[in-house]
Order: structure tokens, then C-alpha cells, then sequence
């Protein structure tokens, strides 16, 4: 349905919002096709952002913002308390998922998630995958997330990966893809249960009008993901949210969930273990601890296994989650299937283990370990993204297109120096949404980052950190290096 | 609850009512010195003494005793712990820090006096209308205290913040009064007028004003006003109120567990209690009072760290209280 013209102008005759907006070429838009119309399942949306007219909307932008800041949703990294704090950019557009189109993610993201669950089950136990040569062997008991000292321990109900954060993006042609897989501590959730109360608040009508699933419930099913696999009876037990402290960058989101989830946040030194349990001081004296939603790195959990400098751990604490007395959310050991030497190699794992072919796919890979591959990369390196295999937050990377002649030559020598070290894919026009920037609606490239949590089942958050790059021509979305946030809208199914 | 978090709770009062507690005194100086004929240096040198700055002032600043600079030393300096400034930032990392326990009410209260001190309208404030610019500080102060009372579960992290907001209180009482003893070092008539001026201000620095014209009528004498701050019950921030309201908390707060701790705290607790209600209808005057109230200070400094010890700070003890459990247990 195009715009109509009545709908050009909005209230009190300001111009209006998007009436403007020409998406890029040769690149998918969220909300609208090459022609500049409004998608079908957008168009009722795009009329009311419309009719607010920009006055409006930029009062309200400004409304958000403020009330991000007071209620101290903010983003710092690793600043003091002295430091500017900031919050977290966050854009009132939209991005909006049709029902159907979720419907397939969301069964694309279970499948993922089980495969690389029953990956972790096989490799920290019989090595069958290896051993049949789906997956070279040096590539997994090489990647730097593998963990030799957890060989042979199996986490309750098999399951490593009690929450899954797995970026999406979305290719010229509009087909999801897999463009990594965050299965350590990934982080971002706060965000979207923030934005999307912030949403409410500021746009209630356009809100209410547009049939949205709620993303509410999250700190409810993680809390039941979380005691559906704790060693001992639910009832009984004590789930506790341990956070490497306030001045970490995710401090807001660990406390967020903790508060959310009504369960404590605790630091490592709250943290104690006497004969394989875990306590926690109480100002009751000592009590037993038997889930710890981790949101510390695996080389820090324990300085008698890992880094022995680590202040932020709890010595001992391997030693009771290998007696089985103590449930680690996420499980030490998943670095590895994260990976992104790895990665390359999940979908053979759906179907090697899962006899199913992947419902999404994910983004060309070139192993830079390979000769034949290295050679392409070589050659084709200005066509590029090279990425270092443990690198993350959009860091240590080669963006060809964009690259100078010596960035080019140093990850030339890099890769022929450390092959391993590397993968490569071909460049991919990430799909851009429009975004209010400077008084207008511009198109700005996004991703998507939809949490998937395990215990006995799985489940998965209708919608995720829609996360976007603020800048003209940008393709980096990482917060870290000026990226900002969207709410993220899926559909309810169409009622007819 | 988590040792460390009641620790949190704990400091986050004791820094709202520290800033609040500087933002009166300051307002009522800056009230009280210009009417008043007193040697420069005791006008505003006790202000650098009470808040134990002394030391680290005459470092920085030498001789320097201009209001201004004591002023500015006292509200906005970052190399201050006890600043207006210093006292919102720690009290705002301790919420932060406990941000699951605190009620957003609180949170919000704190952390918009954090920004508008760090932004540019607390120091336009300042400059344009400083008396305005304390009292919004005070306010600020009152609206926590309340929104914890309101927004608060009644259980444990609401015991240990009203356990920090009224030992602070008390301690910070006893040093507003020896103000008094710092402005007139000197023997004299007790009941000067210059002297009665102060004792005023000291009364509307408690805010106890007006409950003080409610109990005693015409002139006020200095026996009265320093009986009514250390010893009336029913003021909200006489030393005996807050030191009764603090065992309130500190019975409400042993309450939810183990005998053991806390044993050593209630000790020191009720000795100051026990010694307060001694001196009850004494007359103390001139050093003897500035020799009471540091005794009190003192008492409550030696309180506020047993309690660190027995409740935040519990590492050996938990230890020991889990070896007697798991060996009771075994036994049975």
C-alpha cells in the first residue's frame, strides 16, 4: 500500500517522517522495497510514524533518551565513576519481523542450538564427530575456547549452552543469516526488556495500534531454564547471578537481571567452597549455592584451574561444578564452539548430529588453515572481512572494501604468518532500517541478536537486540565503536 | 542477604545522610555569620573541623580561611571524602552496586542529584542562589530517607540502610554541636547572646527549630538547646533518637539469623546507650561537652567498624560458622 497523499503532512501541518526516506541501492530494507513503499506488513506503522510529524517525534526521541539516562541505563567501558557515562543510543524506529519470517528463525535458532549442545556433549566426552572427520581435529583441540581440564564432565542434562545469543544478519536478497554464535556470556538483553519499556512509554499509541509478542516474560523463563537444571530440588535451591563487578561495562544488565529474575548478584568474593560445595556469606552466616548464571570468562571462574591472578573467581569452584554439586550457566568449555575457526563447521554438526539440514544458513567462510582457501583470501583480500579467530566486539578485524593499501599488506603478512590464526568471508550488505539521524530519516545498516535459553527445553525471545551503525556507510554495529539499539517488533500471526 | 550488599546498604544511607548533613551545616553557617560580630578565623574554621578536614585543609590551602574557599572545599572538592560531592558520588556507587536491592524510586532520587551536581545546573545553583542550592541538597536527602521508608520491602537491606542513616545521624549531631566549642574555644558567659545566636543556628541545622519552641518557651537558655540534641527522644535527630533507632534496626537486622553475628556490635551498641541515658539531665558545658561529644563520636566510629567486621567484612567467620554446622550435622 503506498503512502497517501492526505498522510504526506502530519499534525499541525509538520513535515513528515519518512515521506524522505530513500533506502540504499542493491541492499535490503527493513521497513520499505527499491521503490520506496512501505512493506505490506509495514505500512499500517509507517502511517503512524508518519502522522506524528517530526516535531513530535523528536520530542519524544528526546523523552526516551531522558528517560534512559535517569533510570541509569547507561553504558560505560571499563570507566571509573568519575568517567562520562552514556547511555546505550537508542532509536525509537522500529524494526519490525512478520510473524512468518520469525516462525522460521525461531525454529532456524533451536535447531542451531541443539546441535551445538550435543558438539560440546560429543567433544568434552567420546570425540565421535572427530573421529568420523566432520570436524578436523586440530581445529577444534586447537581453538583457544577448548578446555583440555574439563574433558569427561558432562553439565546437567547435557546442557552447555543455557543461553544463546546468535547474531543475524540479513543479506541483499532479505534471507537471514548466521553471522556468529555467542555462546559464552553474551550480553544485551537488558537492553531490549529497557527499550521496549521505554517504547511503551513514549509511543503508546503507535504501540498499541501494531500487534507486538512481548519480550516481558524473558527474566521468567530464564529464571525456569536456569532451576530446571540445578543438582538439587528446585524448591530448595539457591540460583545466584555472579558479575565480575560495578565496573564492568554489562554491570547495568547484570543487576537488570538480577533484579528481574529476584535472584542475588554476587561477586567472587561472596563466593566460597568448603568439601566440592558452594557457599555464599550471608549476613546470616554461610548458604548453599547450586545454580551460578556466570557472567565471568571462563580464565577467570578459578584461579586454582585458569589464571591463577584472577580476583574476580572463586577458587575451587571447578573443582564443585566437576563433583556435579554446582550448575554453571553458561558451562566452562563453550569458547570452543564459538569459535570462528569452528563456525565454518556448524552446519555439517546440524547434520551430522541431527540427520536435518540448517534452516538458516550463514555467511560464506574461507579458512584461512586451508591452502586453497588462503589463496582465494590472498587474492581477494580489498573484496574482504578478515577476522582473527579469537578476536570479538568488531575488534582485530580487516574490512576490505574499506581498507587502506597498508592495512591490506599487514593482514597479508599476518594471515601467511599465522594462518590458523584467521578465516575470511566475502563482504555482506548488511540490511539497513530507517534511523533518525540529525533531524532526518537516513538508512543505517543493522543486525540482529536473538537470545535462545536452554534447560530442559528450549525457548526463544520473540524479537532481540536489534542493534544498528550510526554512521553513514557504516557496517559496524558493536557498541563498542558507536553502534546504537532498536526495538525490535515481531508480529503477532495475522488473525484471518 | 549477601554480607557485601548489606555493606552496601549500610554506606549508601550513611553517604546521603553525610551530604545532607554538610549541605545544613554550611547553609546555617552561611546564615548565622554575617549577623554575628567574631573573629575572622572562627567564623568559618570550625566547619574544616568538625568534618575532621583540618589536616588536609591546612595543607592545601595554608592560612587561607576565607568562606569561599572553605566553602568550596567543603562542597566540591573530589580530594575531599567528606565534600557534598564526594559523599552523593560514593553514595551513588554503592547503589549502583546493590542497584537489585535498592527501589527505583531511590535509585532515580540519587542519581538526578549525581547528575545535576556533575552537570551544569547544580553549579549555576551555586553561584546564583547558594542558599537555595543546600536546601536542594537537604531535600534531595529527605526525599531517600523517605522513599526508602515507603518504597522498601520492611526486611533486611531496609534494617541495614536505616542502621547507617541513624548511626551517621548521631555522629554527625555530636559534631555539628561541637561547632559550638570551635567558634568559642574561649571560657565566657554560656548564655551571651552571641552565643545563644549559634545555638540557634545549631537547632535549625537539626531542623529542630520549631520542636524545640514547641517544648520550651521564650528565651532560650544553653543548657536547654544541648539537652534537646543530645537527649530528646522524640527529636528526629537528637543523639538518644538516632541511637535508639539504630538498635531498633540493629535487633530487626540479628533478627533474621545467627546468633553469633552481631553479638559484638550490640555490645557497643547498648554500652553507648547505657551511657547516654547516665548523662540524661546533666548540665555539660564548654570542654566537658566537646570532651562528651568526641567520646561520642569516637563510641560510634568503633561501632560502625565492628559492624563492618561482624556483618560485611565476615570471611573468617563464615568459615568457622560453616565448619560448626557441617560438624553439628555430622554428629547428629
Amino acid at each position: 500500500m503506498p503512502v497517501q497523499t492526505e498522510q504526506a503532512i502530519g499534525l499541525g501541518g509538520d513535515p513528515t517522517l519518512l515521506d524522505r526516506y530513500v533506502p540504499l541501492a542493491r541492499t535490503y530494507d527493513e521497513l520499505f522495497r527499491a521503490d520506496g513503499t512501505p512493506r505490506d506488513d509495514v505500512a499500517g506503522l509507517v502511517a503512524e510514524l508518519d502522522q506524528l510529524g517530526r516535531t513530535e517525534f523528536t520530542t519524544r526521541q528526546k523523552l526516551a533518551e531522558g528517560a534512559l539516562f535517569r533510570g541509569g541505563v547507561t553504558f560505560s567501558v571499563y570507566s571509573d565513576s568519575r568517567g562520562q557515562e552514556k547511555i546505550f543510543p537508542f532509536d525509537l524506529i522500529p524494526r519490525v519481523i512478520p510473524a512468518a519470517t520469525w516462525e522460521v528463525i525461531e525454529r532456524g535458532l533451536i535447531q542451531r542450538v541443539t546441535a551445538l549442545n550435543m558438539f560440546l556433549t560429543d567433544l568434552y566426552d567420546g570425540q565421535r564427530i572427530l573421529k568420523e572427520g566432520r570436524v578436523p581435529e586440530e581445529v577444534a583441540l586447537g581453538a583457544s575456547g577448548y578446555l583440555k581440564e574439563l574433558h569427561g564432565i558432562r553439565p546437567r542434562e547435557g546442557v552447555f549452552v543455557n543461553i544463546a545469543g546468535i547474531d543475524l544478519i540479513r543479506g541483499s536478497n532479505g534471507e537471514f543469516l548466521v553471522l556468529e554464535d555467542n555462546l559464552r556470556t553474551p550480553s544485551g538483553v537488558s537492553y531490549v526488556l529497557e527499550n521496549r519499556g521505554v517504547m511503551k512509554r513514549v509511543l503508546p499509541g503507535v504501540f498499541r495500534r501494531s500487534r507486538i509478542r512481548n519480550v516481558e516474560s524473558y527474566p521468567a523463563h530464564l529464571g525456569d531454564a536456569l532451576m530446571s537444571v540445578s543438582p538439587r530440588d528446585p524448591g530448595q535451591s539457591r540460583v545466584v547471578l555472579l558479575t565480575p563487578g560495578p565496573y564492568n561495562s554489562a554491570y547495568f544488565e547484570h543487576s537488570f537481571l538480577a533484579r528481574q529474575m529476584g535472584c542475588e548478584l554476587v561477586q567472587g568474593s561472596d563466593l566460597f567452597v568448603h568439601d566440592l560445595q558452594v557457599y555464599v556469606k550471608t549476613t546470616t552466616g554461610p548458604r548453599r549455592v547450586d545454580v551460578i548464571y556466570r557472567r565471568i570468562d571462563d580464565d577467570f571462574l578459578d584461579p586454582l584451574v585458569f589464571r591463577e591472578d584472577s580476583a574476580l573467581g572463586v577458587p575451587g569452584l571447578v573443582g564443585a561444578y566437576a563433583a556435579g554439586n554446582v550448575t554453571l550457566a553458561n558451562a566452562p568449555g563453550n569458547g570452543v564452539a564459538d569459535n570462528k575457526a569452528v563456525y565454518p563447521f556448524v552446519p555439517d554438526m546440524i547434520r551430522f548430529y541431527l540427520d536435518e539440514e540448517p534452516i538458516l544458513g550463514q555467511v560464506e567462510t574461507y579458512v584461512c588453515a586451508r591452502p586453497a582457501d588462503r589463496q582465494h583470501v590472498l587474492e581477494n583480500l580489498k573484496d574482504m572481512v578478515v577476522k582473527a579467530v579469537d578476536g570479538c566486539g568488531g575488534y582485530g578485524m580487516l574490512f576490505g572494501p574499506r581498507a587502506s593499501r597498508r592495512e591490506i599488506a599487514e593482514f597479508d603478512a599476518k594471515i601467511r604468518g599465522n594462518p590458523e590464526g584467521y578465516i575470511a568471508q566475502p563482504v555482506v550488505e548488511l540490511s539497513t532500517c530507517p534511523t533518525w539521524v540529525e533531524g532526518e530519516a537516513a538508512p543505517r545498516r543493522v543486525d540482529l541478536r536473538p537470545f535462545v535459553l536452554t534447560g530442559t527445553r528450549s525457548w526463544v525471545l520473540p524479537g532481540g537486540l536489534t542493534r544498528v551503525a550510526l554512521k553513514a556507510g557504516s557496517y559496524v554495529v558493536n557498541s563498542s565503536q558507536g553502534g546504537g539499539s532498536k526495538d525490535t517488533w515481531v508480529l503477532e500471526g495475522s488473525v484471518s | 542477604m549477601i554480607s557485601r550488599v548489606a555493606g552496601n546498604c549500610f554506606w549508601l544511607n550513611r553517604y546521603v545522610e553525610r551530604a545532607g548533613s554538610m549541605a545544613r551545616l554550611l547553609r546555617v553557617n552561611r546564615a548565622f555569620v554575617p549577623g554575628v560580630d567574631l573573629p575572622h578565623l572562627h567564623r568559618w574554621h570550625p566547619m574544616i573541623v568538625v568534618a575532621g578536614e583540618e589536616e588536609q585543609y591546612l595543607r592545601r590551602f595554608g592560612e587561607d580561611e576565607n568562606g569561599e574557599t572553605i566553602q568550596e572545599y567543603l562542597t566540591w572538592d573530589s580530594r575531599n571524602t567528606t565534600s557534598v560531592v564526594e559523599s552523593v558520588r560514593w553514595a551513588r556507587e554503592n547503589a549502583r552496586t546493590a542497584r537489585e536491592i535498592v527501589s527505583s524510586e531511590m535509585w532515580e532520587t540519587l542519581n538526578s542529584l549525581w547528575h545535576w551536581l556533575q552537570g551544569g545546573p547544580g553549579r549555576r545553583l551555586y553561584r546564583s542562589d547558594r542558599d537555595h542550592f543546600y536546601q536542594h541538597i537537604r531535600a534531595m536527602g529527605e526525599l531517600f530517607h523517605g522513599q526508602a521508608d515507603e518504597t522498601m520491602l520492611n526486611g533486611e537491606p531496609l534494617a541495614f540502610m536505616r542502621l547507617g542513616r541513624y548511626l551517621e545521624r548521631a555522629g554527625q549531631t555530636a559534631r555539628l554541636m561541637d561547632v559550638h566549642y570551635h567558634t568559642f574555644p574561649d571560657e565566657g558567659a554560656i548564655d551571651d547572646p552571641i552565643r545563644l545566636a549559634q545555638w540557634s543556628a545549631l537547632l535549625a541545622c537539626c531542623s529542630a527549630t520549631e520542636p524545640f519552641q514547641k517544648r520550651s518557651f521564650g528565651t532560650p537558655t544553653a543548657r536547654e538547646v544541648v539537652g534537646f540534641l543530645l537527649f530528646e527522644a522524640d527529636l528526629p535527630r537528637s543523639v538518644s533518637h538516632c541511637l535508639r533507632a539504630a538498635r531498633h534496626s540493629l535487633v530487626q537486622v540479628r533478627g533474621y539469623g545467627s546468633n553469633r553475628i552481631g553479638m559484638a556490635s550490640t555490645a557497643l551498641l547498648e554500652a553507648l546507650l547505657s551511657h547516654i541515658a547516665m548523662r540524661e539531665g546533666q548540665t555539660i558545658f564548654g570542654v566537658e561537652l566537646h570532651d562528651e561529644l568526641t567520646y561520642l563520636v569516637d563510641s560510634l566510629t568503633d561501632l560502625c567498624a565492628t559492624i563492618e567486621q561482624e556483618f560485611f567484612q565476615s570471611t573468617e567467620l563464615q568459615a568457622q560458622l560453616l565448619r560448626e554446622e557441617l560438624s553439628a550435622a555430622a554428629q547428629q
